[in-house]
C-alpha cells in the first residue's frame, strides 16, 4: 500500500534525528507543557501564538514544532490538577476527581507517575489508530463529494454545538456569528464583495492568524489581567517524592484494563467532530468507576488510582482520533485542531484525498513526532512534577506583557501589516465577552475554518444539481448525514422538552 | 410563560442587531453569495431571541462557577470597572505600538504593567521589559528576518530629522 511505504516511513523518523528537527520538537514539547500547566491558555492559545513563527519554516519543522504543542500539553495539565486542583486544561477536570485527594492523603507522586504513563501510553494507543487509519482514509474521503461536505460541514458545527451541553443555543449563536465573519470580503467563486463597506483591508476577508490569536490568545490575557494575582495559588507541591513518582508509573501498567478502555474511549471519542477531551476523559472516568468491582466503586472521588489513569489515558488518545477527520475531510474536531488545521493550510497542505497522497511524508512526521513528544512530555513530567507546578505561580502582572507582545508581534509579522494588529485586538475583545457571558467559545473557530468549505461545496453542489438542492435527497451518504444532523437536533429538543422549566413554559 | 434572560441581554441585544444587520445588508449579494450570510443570519436571529425571552434557560442550569459567582456577588464577581481596566489597558498596548512602534510599545507597555500595576522594583520590571524588548529584535529582525513595524510617530520623527 502506497500510504505505509516503508521508505517514508523510515525518512519521517530519520528527520526527527536531525538537528534542527530535535530542536523544534524539544522547543514545541517545552512550550506545550508550559501551557498545558497553564489554566486557561492551553494548546489551542499555544498553536496559535506559535503559527507566524513557523511561517518562516519548513514545512516539516513547523508539523514537528506543532506536534511537540498538541502532544505535550495535556499530560502537564495533570500535573496542577492533581497538586493544585487546578487542571491546567479542560480535559484535566476529571483527574482532579481523584488526583487531588491522593494528593492530600500524600500521594501526589504516586497519581503523577500513573497520569504521566498513562498519558503516554494512551498517547501511542491515540497514534496506532490514526496508523490504521492511514491507508484506508483515501478510500473513504474519495466515496464523499461536495453534497457531503456541505452536509459534514452542518453537522460539524451541530456536534460542537452539542457538545457544549446545556449551551447549545449559545454555542450555535457564536458558530453563526463565525460563519458570517468567515463571509467577508470577496467571494471566492462569484467575486462578489460582501460587508468590506469599502474598506481596503477586508478585501481578503479577516485572516485567519490574527484572527485566532485574538480570539484564544489575547481574550485569555484580558481575563487574566482582570483577574490580576498569580495562575494558581496554595497547594502542597514539595510533598512530590521521585519514589512514590516511580511507583505511580507502574500502576497503568497494573490496571491494564482500564488503560486500554480509557484509550478506546479517548480514540474513538476524539474521532467525533466536536465532542473533544473533556467528554472523552469524564466518559473514560465514568467507564472506569461502572466497571470498577462493587467494592471499589465507593473509593472513587476519595483517591482512587484508577480515577486517575483511565481519564488520563483518554486525554491523550483523543489526539490520534481528532487527526483522523482533521487531515482525511478537512473537518477540525476541536478548537486545538481548527488552529493545527490552518497551519496545514497556511504551508501549502489541502485535507482530504490529496493528503494522503501528495503530503504523506508529512503525516508521517506528524506521526513520528507525536509518538516521539508524548513520551518526551511523559518523562519530563515525571522527572520534574513539582517545577512545573510552580510555573503557576508566575504572577500574571508578568506573563501577560510578555504574552501580548508575542501575540501582537506575531499577528504583524505575517504580513507586515498593523491592521491585522487591531484585528487581532478586536477579535480578542470579542472573545473575552463570549468569554464573561459564558458562551462557549469552540465553536467560533471551527466555523471561521468550515465557513469557506461551506460556500465552495455548496457551489459545487448546485452546479452538480443542476442549480438545485435536490442532489442531497438522491445520494445515500448524504442522505445518512442528513439523518445524523436531524438526530442530533431532536436529541437537543428532547432534552430540551424533558426539562421541568420547559414544562412550566409550556 | 416568557421570562426574559436579563443576565445575557447586554450581548445578546447587540448581536441580534448584528445578526439583522448583516440579515439586511447580506440578502442582497445574490443567490450564491448570499447563501451563508442570509441563513447564518437567520438562524443567528432566531437563536438570539431564543436566548432572551428565557427559553434556553430552561434546559441550562446553574453550573458551580457561576453559582460561585453569584455567592461572591453578582453575576460578575470581577466587577465592571475591573474588566472594562483591563480591556481598556489592553487596548492602550495597541495604541502605543500603533504611535510608537511595536518594539518600543512592547517595552513601554510591559514596564508600565509590571512596574506601576504589577508592584515589581523598578530593576526588575526594567530589566524583564528590556529584557523583552532584546528578545523580540532578536527573534523577529534576524531569527525570522521580519522587518517591526516602526510607528507613524517614530516615521514622522525620523523623516524630520532626515530633513
Amino acid at each position: 500500500m502506497e500510504a505505509l511505504n516503508l521508505a517514508i516511513i523510515g525518512d519521517a523518523w530519520l528527520r526527527l534525528l536531525e538537528w534542527d528537527s530535535m530542536f523544534y520538537l524539544i522547543l514545541g514539547t517545552i512550550i506545550g507543557l508550559i501551557f498545558g500547566v497553564l489554566p486557561g491558555l492551553g494548546g489551542t492559545t499555544a498553536l496559535a501564538l506559535l503559527i507566524p513563527f513557523s511561517m518562516g519554516m519548513d514545512a516539516g519543522d513547523a508539523i514537528i514544532l506543532m506536534a511537540g504543542v498538541m502532544a505535550s500539553t495535556p499530560t502537564s495539565g495533570a500535573v496542577t490538577a492533581i497538586l493544585l486542583n487546578t487542571p491546567g486544561t479542560a480535559p484535566n477536570a476529571a483527574t482532579t476527581l481523584d488526583g487531588y485527594p491522593l494528593a492530600q492523603q500524600g500521594k501526589g507522586g504516586l497519581a503523577i507517575g500513573a497520569a504521566a504513563t498513562a498519558s503516554g501510553i494512551g498517547g501511542l494507543l491515540g497514534i496506532v489508530f490514526l496508523i490504521a487509519m492511514v491507508p484506508i482514509t483515501r478510500e473513504i474521503v474519495l466515496a464523499f463529494a461536495p453534497p457531503e461536505f456541505l452536509l459534514l460541514a452542518v453537522l460539524g458545527l451541530v456536534t460542537v454545538s452539542l457538545s457544549t451541553g446545556k449551551k447549545f443555543v449559545k454555542s450555535l449563536i457564536v458558530g453563526l456569528f463565525g460563519l458570517i465573519i468567515a463571509s467577508v470580503g470577496y467571494h471566492e467563486v462569484t467575486g462578489e464583495e460582501r460587508f468590506t463597506f469599502g474598506v481596503d483591508y477586508l478585501w481578503d476577508g479577516f485572516k485567519l492568524v490574527p484572527v485566532m490569536i485574538g480570539f484564544f490568545a489575547v481574550s485569555e490575557m484580558i481575563n487574566l489581567w482582570a483577574k490580576r494575582g498569580s495562575v494558581s495559588s496554595g497547594g502542597d507541591i514539595e510533598s512530590v517524592n521521585l519514589k512514590q513518582v516511580f511507583q505511580g508509573c507502574l500502576e497503568p501498567i497494573k490496571q491494564w484494563k482500564v488503560l486500554l478502555r480509557g484509550s478506546a474511549m479517548g480514540t474513538g471519542v476524539g474521532a467525533l467532530p466536536g465532542v473533544g477531551g473533556t467528554v472523552a476523559a469524564f466518559m473514560a472516568y465514568t467507564l472506569a468507576v461502572s466497571t470498577a468491582k462493587p467494592e471499589d466503586k465507593e473509593s472513587f472521588g476519595k483517591g482512587n488510582i484508577t480515577g486517575v489513569i483511565a481519564p488520563e489515558s483518554a486525554n491523550n488518545a483523543k489526539e490520534g482520533g481528532a487527526l483522523v477527520p482533521t487531515l482525511a475531510f478537512g473537518i477540525p474536531g476541536s478548537a486545538e485542531m481548527a488552529v493545527f488545521l490552518s497551519v496545514l493550510i497556511l504551508h501549502g497542505m489541502v485535507p482530504g484525498p490529496t493528503i494522503m497522497t501528495e503530503s504523506l511524508d508529512i503525516i508521517w512526521i506528524l506521526i513520528a513526532a507525536t509518538v516521539v513528544t508524548g513520551v518526551m512530555a511523559s518523562i519530563i513530567t515525571i522527572l520534574a512534577a513539582s517545577s512545573i507546578a510552580k510555573l503557576t505561580f508566575v504572577d500574571s502582572r508578568t506573563l501577560v506583557p510578555v504574552v501580548l507582545a508575542f501575540a501582537m508581534i506575531g499577528s504583524y509579522s505575517l504580513d507586515n501589516e498593523i491592521y491585522d494588529v487591531f484585528t487581532t485586538l478586536a477579535f480578542g475583545i470579542i472573545g473575552f465577552v463570549f468569554m464573561r457571558f459564558g458562551f462557549p467559545r469552540i465553536s467560533f473557530p471551527l466555523a471561521i475554518v468550515l465557513g469557506p468549505l461551506m460556500e465552495t461545496s455548496y457551489f459545487q453542489t448546485l452546479r452538480i444539481g443542476d442549480g438545485t438542492l435536490s442532489i442531497l435527497f438522491d445520494r445515500p451518504q448524504s442522505i445518512v448525514i442528513m439523518l445524523l444532523i436531524v438526530g442530533c437536533v431532536i436529541y437537543y429538543l428532547k432534552g430540551f422538552m424533558a426539562s421541568p422549566a420547559a414544562k412550566e413554559v409550556s | 410563560m416568557i421570562k426574559i434572560d436579563r443576565k445575557n441581554i447586554s450581548l445578546l441585544v447587540p448581536l441580534t442587531a448584528f445578526a439583522v444587520g448583516t440579515l439586511v445588508i447580506g440578502s442582497n449579494y445574490g443567490p450564491v453569495s448570499a447563501f451563508i450570510p442570509f441563513w447564518a443570519s437567520v438562524f443567528m436571529l432566531i437563536t438570539c431571541l431564543f436566548v432572551i425571552l428565557g427559553f434556553d434557560s430552561a434546559t441550562e442550569e446553574p453550573s458551580e462557577q457561576d453559582e460561585k459567582k453569584d455567592a461572591e456577588g453578582g453575576s460578575d464577581a470581577l466587577g465592571l470597572a475591573r474588566l472594562l481596566g483591563a480591556v481598556g489597558w489592553i487596548t492602550a498596548f495597541v495604541v502605543i505600538a500603533y504611535y510608537l512602534g511595536l518594539l518600543l510599545g512592547s517595552v513601554i507597555y510591559a514596564f508600565s504593567s509590571m512596574y506601576h500595576f504589577g508592584g515589581k522594583r523598578l530593576a526588575s520590571a526594567l530589566v524583564i521589559s528590556v529584557g523583552l524588548g532584546l528578545c523580540l529584535f532578536g527573534l523577529f529582525e534576524y531569527v525570522l528576518e521580519k522587518e517591526l513595524y516602526e510607528g507613524i510617530l517614530v516615521e514622522y520623527v525620523f523623516e524630520l530629522v532626515e530633513g
